[in-house]
Parts: C-alpha cells; sequence; structure tokens
C-alpha cells in the first residue's frame, strides 16, 4: 500500500529526514515514535503534501502512484488522511458542510456519484456517535472555538466519514485526557479493517496501550534506526530514547 | 442631439431648455440653490479628498444626452425573479412606468411630481452628485408607506437603464422614501442595464424614517459593467426608528456610494451593511457618513469586500458623534480580502467624536485568504478552487447573514457573488 524508499527532506537549507524506509501493507497498523525533533510531523507533513519541505532523494509509492507527484487533495482522493496535530479554526464554514464538500470532491475524484443529502446526514449521525461527538457541533464553524479534546474527535470524526485507505495519526494523543484518549481510540479501532492501514505518531507509548500496532518503529536523525513489535514500545517507556541515542552514537 | 456640458454650469440652464426641459421647472428655487452650487464648485477634481482615489476624470465624458422616457416595455417578472412576492415599481431611466398598478395596494402611495422646492442639505464641495442630481432629474418619485400600511410584501424598485438612439447618456432617478409612526416597510432598490452601452447613472433618495418606523433597504449594484454608478442616500432617523441599509455590490465596473444616515432623536438606530465583490479593472468606492446628532443611539456598520484582478475598492467611513450624543454606541468595521496581488483597498475609518460619554469602535483589516485554513481543506480533498470558495463564503457570510428577507439572503448565500461569476 505504502513503500517510502531512501527518502531524503529538507527545509531551507537543513536536512530533516535522512533515508527514511518505510513499508506499509494493508490491514496493519504502525507506530512511529521518537524523540522532539527527530522529523516525526515532518513526516507526515510531507505525506499529506505540504510544500514547505524540498524531498532531495527518495520516492514514496501510494498504491502504485508517485505520492509526491500529486497534490493534496489528489492525495486524499487516493485514500490518504492525515489527522493533524494541530487542526485549523476555520470561522464561517460549518463541520457539516465542509464534510459534504470533502466527501464530495473525493467521490467526484473517483468518478462517483454525489452523496444524497438524506443519506449524508444518517451518515454524519452514524460516524459522530462513534466518537461520540454531540451533534450541535456540526453546526459549528469548523474547529472554531472547540477544545484540544473536541479538535482531536473531530479529526477521527472526519476520518471515519471519508473512510481512507491509510490513515496517520500526526500526535492524535498530544493534550488529551485519559477519556479523551480512550474515545478516539475507540474510534479509530472501530475503524480498522483488513484493507486499510494506520500509521500512529506518538511521542509516548500510552495511545498504544489502546491503538496496539503490529510494528514499531524508532525514528531518531530523520532515520528509522530501530524497528520491532508492540513491545519495542514498553522498552523506550521504561528505557527512555537515551538508550537509543546511546546505541546509535555509540 | 442637445446635450449638456459637466465642465462648466455657467450656460447649464440654457443647455437644459434646448435638451427640452421645461422653463418653470429652471425657476424654481430648489433648482436655482443646486445650479448655483455647481456653478461655484463644479463636480469634484482629483485633489478633492473625498473622490481622490475615484478616477472621475477618465470615468466621466465632458457632456452627455439626458434620457428621456423610454417607449419599451418592460416585465418587472425578468428583473430579479427570486424577490418573491413583491410589490414592483419600474422606472424606466428614472421614469415611473406602473404606478397606476400600484393604487391597489393599501396604505402605499407613490406619486410622481416635478422638481421639488426644497433645497439640497449634502454640502457641495464634498458631494455635488445629489445636486446635479436635482438639475436633471425630471420625475421625483415619493414613495411613502402610510400609517394604515401592513403589507408585509417587500417593494421592489427595479431601475431599468436603458440605452436609447443616441450615446452617452446621463440619468438622473431621484427618490424619496417617507415611513409614517410606527410603520415596517422593506425596499430593495436594483439596477439593470439594458442596452446600455455608455452612461452615468446619478441617483439620489433620500429616507425619512418617522418615529418607531423600521426600514430595510437593500440596494442592488450587479453586472453594472458600461455605466458609471454614482449613488447618493442619505436618510433620517427619528426617535426609536430604525433604518437598516444594505448595499450589495457585485461585478460592476466603476460605482460610488454615498450614503449616510442621520440620527435625530433619542434611541435611533441607523445600520449600515455592504458586501463588495470586485473584479477585472473595477473601481468601486464607499464613502459611509454615520452621523450622531441626538443621545442614547446607536449605529452599526459592516463592510466586507473581496477584490480580485486589478480591482480597485474605496471605503471611508465617518461617524460623527455630535456634542450633545451622549450614550452613542458606534460601532464600525471594515474588512477586506485581497484574492489577487494587484487588488487594491484604500480604507480609512475616520470618527470625529465630541461627546465624552459615548462606546464606540471601529476596526480595518486587510488580508489574503489564510494558507493554514487552505491547506487543511485541500489534505481532506476538496481543490483549490472550491476551497477558495468556501473560505471567500465564510468571509461574507456574516453580512449576508444581515439581509432580512429570506429569499434575497438565500439567494445570495452560497457562491453567488464570488467573483467572475453571474
Amino acid at each position: 500500500m505504502l513503500k517510502i524508499t531512501n527518502l531524503h527532506a529538507q527545509i531551507d537549507e537543513t536536512p530533516i529526514l535522512n533515508g527514511i524506509n518505510l513499508t506499509v501493507n494493508p490491514g496493519e497498523v504502525h507506530a512511529i515514535m521518537g524523540p522532539n525533533g527527530s522529523g516525526k510531523s515532518t513526516l507526515a507533513s510531507i505525506m499529506a503534501g505540504r510544500e514547505d519541505y524540498t524531498i532531495t532523494q527518495g520516492s514514496i509509492e501510494f498504491n502504485g502512484k508517485n505520492l509526491l507527484e500529486l497534490s493534496p487533495e489528489e492525495r486524499a482522493g487516493e485514500g490518504l488522511f492525515l489527522a493533524f496535530q494541530y487542526p485549523v479554526e476555520i470561522p464561517g464554514v460549518s463541520t457539516a458542510n465542509f464534510l459534504k464538500t470533502a466527501l464530495n470532491e473525493i467521490r467526484k475524484y473517483r468518478s462517483q456519484e454525489t452523496i444524497d443529502a438524506m443519506d449524508f446526514l444518517a451518515l454524519m449521525k452514524e460516524k459522530s456517535a462513534l466518537v461520540e461527538l454531540d451533534s450541535t457541533f456540526l453546526q459549528r464553524s469548523l474547529n472554531e472555538g472547540f477544545s484540544g479534546g473536541e479538535k482531536k474527535r473531530n479529526e477521527i470524526f472526519q476520518m471515519a466519514m471519508l473512510e481512507p485507505h491509510l490513515s496517520i495519526l500526526d500526535e492524535t494523543d498530544s493534550g488529551l485526557d485519559i477519556d479523551a484518549l480512550r474515545i478516539v481510540a475507540n474510534g479509530v479501532n472501530a475503524l480498522r479493517t483488513k484493507e486499510n492501514a494506520t500509521i500512529v505518531i506518538t511521542h509516548y507509548q500510552r495511545l498504544l496501550d489502546y491503538i496496539i500496532p503490529d510494528f514499531v518503529h524508532v525514528l531518531y536523525k530523520g532515520k528509522i534506526v530501530k524497528t520491532g513489535g508492540k513491545e519495542l514500545a514498553l522498552e523506550l517507556e521504561a528505557k527512555g530514547y537515551d538508550w537509543i541515542k546511546e546505541t546509535i552514537n555509540a | 442631439m442637445n446635450m449638456v456640458q459637466l465642465t462648466s454650469f455657467d450656460t447649464f440652464a440654457k443647455q437644459l431648455i434646448d435638451c427640452g426641459s421645461d422653463e418653470a421647472a429652471i425657476k424654481n428655487a430648489g433648482f436655482i440653490h443646486a445650479l448655483s452650487a455647481l456653478q461655484k464648485h463644479g463636480l469634484p477634481s482629483p485633489k478633492n479628498e473625498e473622490w481622490k482615489y475615484f478616477p472621475l476624470p477618465t470615468l466621466l465624458k465632458q457632456s452627455y444626452i439626458p434620457a428621456s422616457v423610454s417607449k419599451t416595455e418592460f416585465s418587472a417578472s425578468s428583473f430579479r425573479p427570486y424577490i418573491e412576492q413583491a410589490i414592483h415599481v419600474i422606472l424606466v431611466n428614472g421614469f415611473p412606468v406602473n404606478l397606476d398598478e400600484l393604487s391597489s395596494v393599501s396604505g402605499l402611495e407613490i406619486l410622481s411630481s416635478k422638481k421639488s422646492a426644497d433645497q439640497i442639505s449634502d454640502d457641495p464641495e464634498k458631494n455635488p452628485f445629489p445636486h446635479l442630481n436635482r438639475l436633471l432629474s425630471q420625475d421625483e418619485i415619493l414613495i411613502r408607506f402610510n400609517s394604515d400600511y401592513s403589507d408585509d410584501r417587500p417593494v421592489h424598485i427595479i431601475h431599468i437603464l436603458h440605452g436609447q438612439e443616441f450615446n452617452p447618456l446621463i440619468i438622473s432617478p431621484s427618490i424619496t422614501i417617507q415611513i409614517e409612526e410606527g410603520i415596517h416597510a422593506f425596499v430593495i432598490e436594483s439596477f439593470h442595464a439594458v442596452d446600455l452601452t455608455d452612461g452615468l447613472v446619478n441617483t439620489a433618495v433620500s429616507i425619512l424614517a418617522e418615529k418607531s418606523s423600521v426600514i430595510h433597504h437593500v440596494i442592488i449594484e450587479e453586472n453594472l459593467c458600461d455605466v458609471v454608478q454614482i449613488y447618493n442616500c442619505n436618510s433620517i432617523v427619528k426617535g426609536n426608528a430604525l433604518v437598516q441599509d444594505h448595499v450589495i455590490i457585485h461585478n460592476s465596473n466603476a460605482v460610488r456610494n454615498t450614503i449616510s444616515g442621520s440620527l435625530v432623536d433619542l434611541h435611533a438606530t441607523y445600520n449600515i451593511f455592504g458586501i463588495v465583490s470586485a473584479n477585472g479593472k473595477s473601481y468601486v468606492d464607499n464613502h459611509t457618513i454615520v452621523d450622531h446628532i441626538a443621545p442614547h443611539c446607536e449605529s452599526n456598520e459592516m463592510y466586507k469586500h473581496i477584490l480580485t484582478d486589478s480591482s480597485t475598492a474605496i471605503f471611508n467611513g465617518k461617524i460623527f458623534v455630535r456634542k450633545d450624543a451622549q450614550k452613542t454606541n458606534a460601532y464600525q468595521s471594515n474588512r477586506t480580502l485581497l484574492l489577487s496581488p494587484t487588488s487594491t483597498i484604500n480604507t480609512k475609518p475616520q470618527l470625529e467624536i465630541f461627546a465624552d460619554d459615548v462606546k464606540c469602535s471601529h476596526g480595518a483589516t486587510t488580508g489574503s485568504v489564510d494558507e493554514e485554513a487552505l491547506n487543511y481543506l485541500r489534505s481532506r480533498g476538496i481543490s483549490r478552487d472550491v476551497a477558495m470558495n468556501l473560505l471567500t463564503e465564510a468571509f461574507i457570510g456574516e453580512v449576508i447573514q444581515k439581509i432580512e428577507l429570506d429569499s434575497l439572503r438565500s439567494h445570495y448565500e452560497g457562491s453567488t457573488l464570488l467573483a467572475n461569476k453571474e
């Protein structure tokens, strides 16, 4: 589904990613962990199509296409979804109107018919219940005045509505209390199928108690320096990132 | 074909007679007052502070043919059909054509009269166009909402600007609207150019809202590509009355509005809202004046501009709070979205406050679309163009929500006003 090969990227003249290799297959959950400044969010931003970065080497293949050649909206059309670390507030655009537009734009990209208004309402009702998002939120301006937890729930709600093939959760656990964390994780787990895949980017092992990964990768200095099973996350939690740093720098 | 010169007004009265104007009209006191004002000041020069960004010298011709009555018949239904169940007043080049049909509406009186003897109160140095209107208008329309008026339909004044055999035309509609005590009225004016390739439209409107009356007044200036549109409106708002002006300007080439409201008695409210969507090389100039004369009054003003291509907009919002106007609440906001690097806004809030116990605020912001918001929408599959439209609609939505007529408001919700769309 996703194949990242030897990805190098920089912002201005500063190298951030120094040769990432990662393969994700349908049905898998991958966790990417690492200390601050290791390049985790850069990787997520590049996947989503932010233009602030220069790719100097390597490739990203998604469902057989060269992802780096696609615009952000085309990537979404292909089934890629990024749950943002800092969702943007957009006054004057209701969540409902935004999602209806997004859903229909993706359907247009896939040469499908636009969704019927009644079907859309039913879908919104079903999916908002999944993350326990009150229906009054849907009529409010997108993320405007939402608490940190509500914004993150809204991201997962959008993910549920758009049914992506590959979801990337960028620090979705940051700023969440235990209850919100559980709600978000339950939402993610409920959306797992054999066909789709998830990449969870996180600092802490905590989220991985709820979303059980098949693989854990440690990112450090722009490279994946260690890969293991879910037990690697526990080891990191116990030993801290210094353990990795020492191993690598030695 | 006889024309009137706008470069000098010394022989204007004679020129008018040559154009067929009747001699009694030019001896009237109101006419003489307006003429002497124009003889003294002429039309504004580029140095005139009130007109400096609006390129009058390049827009105006030296002479014009005063428009006359058109023989063509027009059907109201082909203009703004989305305004439901309106009472239509059709003015062709400023001349009423269907007043007979309107006599059946109870409490509504619409009269056409020759020149008023009243003097025009505008300062001719700042804005002489109401004076020019007085010289040239031949039928002055009086719309009176009498004390037995209770119709809830809007009155829709359809200004048809109809091209005639010779160019350029000058069209001078003149309208007075009076709302009796306690009466509620909704008036829409819309301008429509029909086969007019070159013209100057100089409209003068005055509104008198008696105690506790309410009038909503929407002015639609859309698709005026080949005319210079100069629009002047003065409102007088008495105690507990509300006057709400709402201007919608879209896809028009050269528009200058001078709109004012005077709050003359306790607890009067004057609101003025504007939506400007400009494209091409157009100039859209809105000058507003809110004059707080009496205490305990309130005014709210909000203008939003969406500018693309090489369009230029001008906004000047004056608020005067006179010495006696204590406990005034006056709010003004002007926000502009520049969608292209070559679009321009000149904005100037201008508050002059002589009372000491007042709440006044004003704000002006100018910027382009929020890139973060744009990226967020695109990452959800929304193409750049659609995302831009969503954000632009969101920007002007706040002013559209102020239109208190369902059919008109729903027409402007969505993408109707976005650049280059009709």
